[in-house]
């Protein structure tokens, strides 16, 4: 469904270029959902952003849906491929109806029967046609994440892309979204690329995942690998370790600060 | 943990809103002694308020009444606003989310731990000096001669909450309110963090407020774990057995992570029962 070859994606100008994600390059099959961890600053959302056409500046080569994609995408490219942000509070218009935010990529696209597209979509993600006149503030974090999904599956995509769509929520609201993200996938018809720093997301939605450190992949396994222990990259096993260790007690003894010590902190996206 | 530091009694904190009162905390009661003792619970449920009520740093909109709120002799109720800038940063230490708004952007770090030194233990520039690269070392920063030198901006956030860490044990707090410290750090990072925040909570014998959304993360760190849902604590356990929650609202919370290592077709989704609100509380 995806294939994507020795993408870089720099930023910043002539004096000081940095490689935000460094050549790399993996393949999604179809109806699969695939996952991408790493550290916060390591790329994960730039490759997102690159494939949902939302940076159009990279070099290397992008196949969607067996089609050769230029920097330049038409628009049922544009349809096909959507995204879903991790703050639901930023992602929205504060000042628009959920109507409204949902009416807007239908206009973009020319489509008919706008009205019946909207109650579909909201309803498909569990939220009654009372939803299509609220605005942002009049809604909690679980049914705003519920809009932007709904919002990104109005124009019947082909691939969703998830960039950490739970992590601003509490547990059981994450767990309504992620049953909701599995509902819609079991319907039919969808791949997922699900970026996320949990580990047990990531473990309980994806058949695989690539391990991103500092603009690269250092490790592509199946899920059950993963979780059978047979992840070989040193990184991989230290995530794998540290996500074990405070989800069954015991924190391990005090080391040195690792060479995280004096990176800038990355922009927040 | 005989002699408690911390005496929290009947803590009631109301907010006066245009949509009418507000009951955040609708009595809050618990001891801490020199342990870790945990409070979780999700977004909303009152957790921040109440580590702010033993600060006495509410919003002016806020309300609070207890039949006691004590810290070892001091009645935190009735103690001067000059008493409490004592306490604050000298007896009881307060690490937040984000380092970044507790330190001063426009002062390097060494000298804001040097300052902090001086605020309240007193003594020359020179010593101040010499006791805040001894912390930054106590933090296990393995170059503090450098960091020392170094702006806010100049660190990573697993660095700036050891800076953190380091400013508030400078001045021997005996209690510290971690209020979600390190949920805004990488798993890795957080592990780290943790270890340090542990190994000098055992070492100097502090008692520790943990609070977090992180029923994992509260589990692996803490003794104890008080579990709070709309403004009250309805279970206390040993973080051990954390397992065996008796309170459904616990159960649900527990049934809803997704695990590495316990792969189910969907996730249990948390049925919330209006007599939560009043009900039964296990302790
Ligand atoms: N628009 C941008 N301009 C400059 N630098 C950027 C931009 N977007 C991302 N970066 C940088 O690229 C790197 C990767 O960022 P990002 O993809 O957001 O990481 P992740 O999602 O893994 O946390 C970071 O160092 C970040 O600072
Ligand atoms: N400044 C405020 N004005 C009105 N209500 C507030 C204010 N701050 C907090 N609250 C109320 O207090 C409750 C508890 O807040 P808080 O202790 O911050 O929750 P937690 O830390 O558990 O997420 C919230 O549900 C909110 O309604
Ligand atoms: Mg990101
Ligand atoms: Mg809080």
């Amino acid at each position: 469904m995806i294939a994507v070859d020795d993408l870089v994606v720099s930023f910043g100008d002539d004096d000081e270029v940095k490689r935000a994600v460094d050549g790399i390059g993996f393949e999604v099959r179809e109806g699969e959902t695939f996952g991408l961890v790493g550290e916060s600053g390591c790329g994960k959302s730039t490759v997102l952003r690159v494939l949902a056409g939302l940076n159009p500046s990279y070099d290397g080569r992008l196949r969607i849906a067996g089609r050769d994609i230029g920097p330049r995408r038409d628009k049922a490219l544009m349809k096909s491929v959507q995204m879903v942000f991790q703050d639901p509070y930023g992602s929205l218009h504060p000042r628009q109806t959920v109507n409204a935010q949902l009416m807007e990529p239908l206009r973009i696209q020319g489509l008919d029967d706008a009205a019946g597209r909207v109650e579909r979509a909201l309803d498909a993600v569990g939220l009654g046609p009372a939803f299509r006149y609220r605005y942002p503030h009049q809604l909690s974090g679980g049914q705003r994440q519920r809009v932007a999904i709904a919002r990104a599956l109005i124009l019947e995509p082909d691939v969703l892309l998830l960039d950490e769509p739970t992590s601003a929520l509490d547990v059981s609201v994450q767990a309504e979204v992620l049953n909701l993200l599995a509902d819609l996938k079991a319907a039919g018809g969808l791949t997922y690329v699900l970026v996320s720093h949990d580990l047990g997301v990531i473990a309980h939605m994806c058949d695989r995942l690539a391990v991103m450190t500092e603009g690269r992949i250092v490790e592509e396994l199946d899920v059950q690998e993963l979780v059978a222990g047979a992840a070989r990259h040193p990184y991989t096993v230290t995530l794998l370790r540290a996500s074990e260790t405070y989800g069954e007690g015991g924190v391990p003894a005090a080391t040195s600060e690792t060479n995280e010590a004096t990176i800038p902190e990355p922009r927040k996206t | 943990m005989h002699e408690p530091l911390l005496r929290v009694d009947g803590l009631h904190v109301s907010f006066r809103t245009h949509r009418g009162l507000v009951n955040a905390v609708r009595g809050v009661s618990f001891e801490v002694g020199r342990e870790k003792v945990g409070i979780v619970g999700e977004s909303g449920s009152g957790k921040s308020i109440t580590g702010r009520s033993v600060m006495r740093l509410l919003p002016p909109a806020a309300e609070a009444r207890a039949n006691r709120l004590s810290f070892r002799d001091i009645d935190l109720l009735r103690a001067s606003e000059k008493q409490m800038l004592d306490i604050r940063g000298g007896q009881i230490g307060l690490i937040m989310q984000d380092p970044k708004y507790s330190l001063n952007p426009v002062v390097r770090v060494g000298d804001q731990i040097a300052e902090a030194y001086r605020l309240h233990r007193g003594g020359n520039r020179k010593a101040a000096r010499a006791s805040a690269m001894a912390m930054l070392e106590a933090v296990k920063i393995r170059d503090p001669e450098r960091v020392y030198r170094l702006y806010p901006h100049e660190v990573s956030g697993g660095m700036g909450q050891r800076i953190m860490i380091a400013t508030m044990l400078l001045a021997e707090p005996d209690l510290l309110i971690a209020d979600e410290p390190t949920s805004a750090l990488d798993v890795t990072v957080r592990l780290e963090v943790l270890s340090i925040l542990d190994e000098l909570i055992e070492t100097r014998g502090l008692g520790l407020i943990f609070i977090s959304h992180d029923l994992n993360l509260v589990r692996a760190f803490c003794d104890r774990v008080l579990i709070m849902y709309a403004g009250r604590i309805v279970e206390e356990l040993p973080a051990s057995e954390l397992e065996h929650a008796r309170h459904p609202y616990t159960q649900g919370l527990l049934a809803a992570l997704p695990r590495i290592h316990e792969r189910r077709e969907r996730l249990a989704v948390l049925q919330r029962d209006p007599d939560w609100l009043d009900g039964p509380t296990y302790r």
